[in-house]
């Protein structure tokens, strides 16, 4: 086996393992993800930021998702894998769509906030409205930030 | 470069985690490609370092290694640049051409304002209008700009020799409009002396008379190719070696625009236009 061959196996097995530490969390909503849906996302990743021409060198977004959705209305056991999937990849198209200009946690708080709120668990609602407007409101360099947390009622 | 891609990675990684501050795991591609080009330009730089010296080859230092002792050699020459720039600036002068002034006197600073030596060690953020002598050859970052700025050097050193008034005149008396050209101040006043010395006339602001455009015509006809770069390479030891210190780099920097000079005075007494190249 060459170099090559061998570390991708590696960061993928390493990959699995973290994420699957995840579950001790996500459980405490009744949500796990079995190794072979792990598997299935880490592949959905590769493809996603393949067409996203990203590109990620440590571990994915995932265990942030997981995270911060984990405890959402809207998702339960049947919808958990599908949806996190979804979500990966609105995550990275909204990466590109908002030129950078945000950190992974100010994107994953938006996405969280309006999935809960405005969007009432739709994916669709979410990528097709909410971002849409976010991220032109970002590359119309208006500061986004200044209006949404004065408008988050958690502040 | 002799560093396997599984050797650049975690380095690639470790500057773009530098570079988004933890804050992202991911880049766009365009960030990658220039944060994978910065990493190599680095290690490029320490290979180069390495040539004729006692620096451990690169085969035998570790890839991180090579690209720290890269980095530190990018800002090393970015210090040696930009004092090197404070010593031109004291004394520099444009003789009122516009892309001389705006490339030294506006263009630098904002260089060395912008100059990312972390993340883009190989942008020369300048477009560096004015022509220099000797091209870039594949040079990029502040390896090309600490040699353009040791080119302008070469040239002012060159030129301050020589009276102002002059300068100015025969560059006038050529083309009114010289101040807007994309031309070599250099290298323009230097053919001037050359055409002079190859008919033996005395520098001077006045126009060629009609024998003395005439001897030079017949002489640059008369002679061969090789002849002629041969007189104006002793011509330029001699320019060198009376008024420079026999200074060894401004000879090599001079020499270099013979062929272009050659090419173009021959086409232009083929062409009955010689006050194309020259002030006469």
């Amino acid at each position: 086996m060459d170099n090559k061959q061998f570390f991708q196996p590696y960061q993928d097995s390493r990959q699995v393992k973290e994420i699957q530490t995840m579950n001790d969390y996500s459980q405490n909503f009744g949500l796990s993800l079995a190794g072979k849906d792990i598997e299935v996302l880490l592949q959905e990743r590769k493809g996603i930021l393949k067409e996203q021409e990203r590109v990620e060198f440590r571990g994915g977004i995932l265990k942030k998702l997981i995270a911060a959705f984990c405890d959402s209305a809207y998702i339960w056991q049947d919808n958990y894998a599908d949806t996190l999937g979804r979500l990966q990849e609105i995550f990275y198209q909204y990466k590109n769509e908002a030129m950078d200009d945000l950190t992974d946690d100010e994107l994953i708080s938006y996405m969280k906030e309006k999935f809960e709120g405005d969007c009432q668990g739709s994916l669709d609602y979410l990528e097709d409205t909410c971002l849409e407007e976010f991220a032109r409101n970002i590359r119309e360099n208006q500061d986004w930030r200044e209006e949404y947390w004065n408008t988050n009622p958690k502040n | 470069m002799e560093y396997e891609p599984e050797e650049l990675i975690p380095i690639i990684a470790d500057l773009t985690d530098r570079y988004t501050g933890k804050e992202s795991t991911s880049v766009s591609l365009n960030k990658a490609r220039q944060l994978t080009q910065a990493v190599v330009y680095c290690i490029r730089e320490y290979e180069k370092s390495g040539r004729g010296k006692s620096v451990p080859a690169v085969k035998d230092v570790r890839a991180d290694t090579a690209y720290e002792n890269g980095f530190r050699i990018v800002l090393y020459k970015t210090e040696k640049a930009q004092e090197r720039f404070g010593r031109i600036l004291s004394g520099f002068r444009s003789y009122g051409n516009i892309a001389y002034s705006d490339t030294v006197e506006k263009g630098f600073p904002e260089f060395f304002a912008h100059y990312d030596a972390r993340f883009e060690p190989q942008e020369n953020v300048l477009t560096l209008d004015y022509p220099v002598l000797i091209r870039s050859r594949g040079r990029s970052g502040i390896d090309w700009i600490s040699q353009y700025l040791f080119f302008i050097e070469l040239e002012q050193r060159f030129l301050h020799r020589i009276p102002t008034d002059y300068i100015e005149h025969i560059l006038n008396g050529w083309n009114g409009n010289y101040g807007e050209l994309l031309i070599n101040i250099c290298a323009f006043v230097y053919r001037n002396l050359m055409a002079s010395a190859l008919i033996n006339r005395r520098v001077s602001p006045e126009n060629y008379s009609k024998e003395e455009k005439e001897e030079l015509t017949e002489k640059l006809i008369r002679l061969k190719k090789e002849e002629i770069i041969q007189e104006l390479e002793d011509l330029t030891n001699r320019l060198i070696n009376r008024n420079y210190a026999e200074d060894p780099q401004l000879k090599k920097y001079l020499c270099a625009d013979i062929p272009d000079f050659y090419s173009e005075i021959t086409n232009a007494v083929n062409h009955d236009s010689l006050s194309a190249v020259i002030y006469c």
